[in-house]
């Protein structure tokens, strides 16, 4: 059986839609703690506030306070191990990226900013 | 875990060159380091060095000036900012040629600044 | 055959985009001050982002990451997100001079204020970037780069004496003005090792999609690319030495370095001297700001790429344009171009053990590396330079402010 060291090779690993798109990276991982058995993982995050949330409390909150601005719902963004198709350099997941919620900022940013200005198509 | 002794012989010339060159650097640099905290710099010699140079610069510019090797926006606009340089400093009166050289320059006035060159060099 | 078209292109995308403020900044004032006595701090410089580009290189072959996507993977968001917030606030100084050594060859040409051109040149920039493709950049960067060559040409029509020359590629202590000379040398060293060079290098990798088989290749685009761009660099100390010193022609204002190719050149001079610093600022303000965006993209996850179109990669693209924005404020804030690109470079020296140690971290760790780890003599030499620069540059960089108080 392999061995996988959560730390090492999950954390903060790239993580790709199906498409081989860019998602985001392994911003936190949470494990389920369960009587008489050994913890598991129960989720994967892909979300900037818990990524700043490992400096401390007062980032997260300024992270959050930020991205109101642009986050809709589905924040924190999150997959379970079922959801992986393949785990080498990058994460890569059943997932659409254009419509996964790390995209929002993208979204946002493509109505406000690109939309206004000419050449951006 | 490779030694060193195990390398081919240009590896270890080179290795050593190295050595030497990165020797002599650190020496000098520490060298300079001991010299430069022991002596602050001389405010008064700095001013006078800066001086100097603005007044050459000056010289060069209208030297070239008159080869024809330097457009007028230029060569006015060093000129002025050497006179400014000038003023500030310790040769306050070496503006007042670089002054009349922007006129020249204007003018177009090659003897004039001939004249100017001389008169900048005494100083 | 296509190989060897690809690693000549990417010498000349070296060759061109070695040049930049920066190096102009610090060699004209290098070679006007202290004649060739400091020919070896380019050497120095040199060999140092030989070896760094070669790693980058090899790195993004080898793992398929790029350099800050690695870091971050490698020792978290916590311990890698202050040497990226220091890079990021170093390039933007950087920018700013980049932008403003454009603006001051405009100001040269027209007479014009260099702050009235703040906005014109960062529009310039940043429309390139938003319409282009990395191929026009590196491409145009690297024909029009090739103009710098002129430096180069002086060199010959100048003819210096060659045991002189060779004389400063050895460090020695100059008669007087130790506090300046060091931080100069400081100052060519950080412009030497920028570290946009690298990480941009691993990320240009990446996105030409080099594999395994352009591992030699890599090592002579690296070694070979470096070296032409640094006797470029040279070249200009060289000119310096030749047509300013002997004058007594101190660089203090770009307006006194303008004179140095006079004497080579005639008339043609003037404007040679302003072409290259333009095309030269022109070309490394391009790749400072897509380094950056580049940067911030890995770190976080976003799609990133110059090849996409803004839409596509709406992030990757904000982060340009902010970038440039704040760069073309600091431009016209109108602080002296001159003194911030000079302390740019010392301040680039003090960050750069930040970013260049982790990175070596990385080269030496057989999980991303395989078996194409560093050797100890790599390792030894990298850690060497870029220790000792930091250490003199944090002492140097006290000294100039007071000395030029």
């Amino acid at each position: 059986m392999k061995n996988i060291d959560l730390v090492r090779d999950v954390l903060d690993t790239q993580v790709l839609d199906r498409e081989q798109r860019p998602l985001g990276k392994v911003d936190g991982i949470a494990l389920e703690l369960r009587e008489g058995s050994p913890p598991r993982v129960a989720y994967l995050e892909v979300d900037g506030v818990t990524a700043w949330r490992r400096l401390g409390e007062r980032y997260a909150r300024w992270a959050a306070k930020l991205a109101r601005h642009w986050q809709r719902e589905g924040h924190p963004f999150r997959f379970t191990w079922r959801q992986v198709r393949d785990f080498g350099i990058d994460i890569e997941i059943d997932v659409d990226a254009e419509r996964a919620a790390p995209f929002d900022l993208e979204h946002w940013l493509r109505e406000k900013l690109i939309r206004r200005i000419p050449g951006g198509r | 875990m490779r030694l060193l002794g195990a390398q081919p012989m240009k590896a270890r010339i080179a290795f050593a060159l190295a050595c030497s060159f990165a020797g002599a650097v650190m020496r000098t640099l520490l060298a300079l380091v001991l010299v430069a905290l022991a002596g602050c710099g001389d405010q008064h010699e700095q001013e006078m060095k800066s001086a100097a140079s603005w007044s050459s610069t000056a010289l060069a510019v209208a030297r070239y000036w008159l080869q024809g090797d330097l457009p007028d926006t230029y060569a006015k606009r060093v000129l002025q900012k050497a006179s400014e340089e000038l003023a500030k400093g310790p040769l306050p009166d070496a503006s007042e040629p670089v002054n009349q050289m922007i006129e020249a320059i204007g003018k177009r006035d090659q003897q004039a600044m001939r004249r100017l060159i001389a008169e900048l060099q005494a100083q | 055959m296509k190989k060897i078209l690809g690693i000549a292109l990417g010498i000349v995308t070296s060759i061109g985009g070695f040049l930049d403020v920066g190096s102009i900044a610090t060699s004209a004032q290098a070679g006007a001050a202290f004649g060739y006595s400091l020919l070896w701090a380019v050497l120095l410089g040199t060999i140092c982002v030989i070896f760094l580009v070669e790693m980058s290189g090899r790195f993004s072959i080898v793992s398929g990451h790029t350099i800050v996507d690695a870091i971050r993977k490698r020792f978290g968001f916590a311990g890698f997100i202050v040497p990226f917030a220091a890079s990021l606030l170093v390039n933007l100084l950087v920018l700013a001079s980049e932008l403003g050594g454009i603006c001051v060859a405009l100001q040269l040409l027209t007479g014009i204020r260099f702050q009235v051109w703040a906005i014109p040149v960062a529009l310039a920039v940043w429309l390139l970037l938003w319409l282009g493709t990395f191929d026009v950049v590196e491409d145009g960067t690297a024909l029009f780069g090739l103009v710098t060559l002129c430096f180069l040409v002086a060199v010959f029509t100048l003819g210096p004496e060659p045991r002189e020359l060779a004389a400063g590629f050895v460090p020695r202590l100059p008669g007087e003005e130790h506090a300046h000379y060091l931080f100069l040398a400081v100052s060519i060293i950080g412009a030497t090792i920028a570290p946009y060079l690298f990480l941009f290098y691993s990320s240009g990798a990446i996105e030409d999609k080099w594999d395994k088989s352009y591992i030699t290749p890599n090592r002579y685009i690296a070694t070979l690319g470096m070296s032409f761009g640094a006797i470029i660099s040279m070249a200009v100390i060289v000119v310096a030495a030749l047509a300013l010193k002997p004058e007594g022609i101190r660089v203090e204002e770009y307006e006194q370095a303008a004179l140095m190719l006079v004497p080579a050149f005639g008339r043609w001079g003037f404007y040679l001297f302003v072409a290259s610093l333009a095309i030269a600022c022109f070309g490394a303000a391009l790749e400072l700001s897509l380094a950056s965006a580049y940067s911030v993209s890995q770190a976080f996850g976003w799609n990133w790429g110059e090849d996409l179109e803004p839409r596509s990669a709406a992030r990757f693209s904000s982060a340009y344009t902010i970038f440039i924005a704040l760069a073309a404020l600091i431009v016209l804030s109108g602080l002296n171009p001159m003194k911030l690109t000079l302390f740019s470079m010392a301040i680039t020296a003090v960050i750069l053990p930040l970013t260049a140690l982790p990175f070596l971290v990385l080269m030496n760790d057989a999980r991303y590396m395989g078996e194409h780890v560093n050797s100890h003599f790599s390792n030894i030499v990298v850690l060497l330079i870029v220790l000792l620069a930091a250490i003199l540059a944090v002492v140097a960089i006290p000294l100039e402010i007071i000395g030029s108080k």
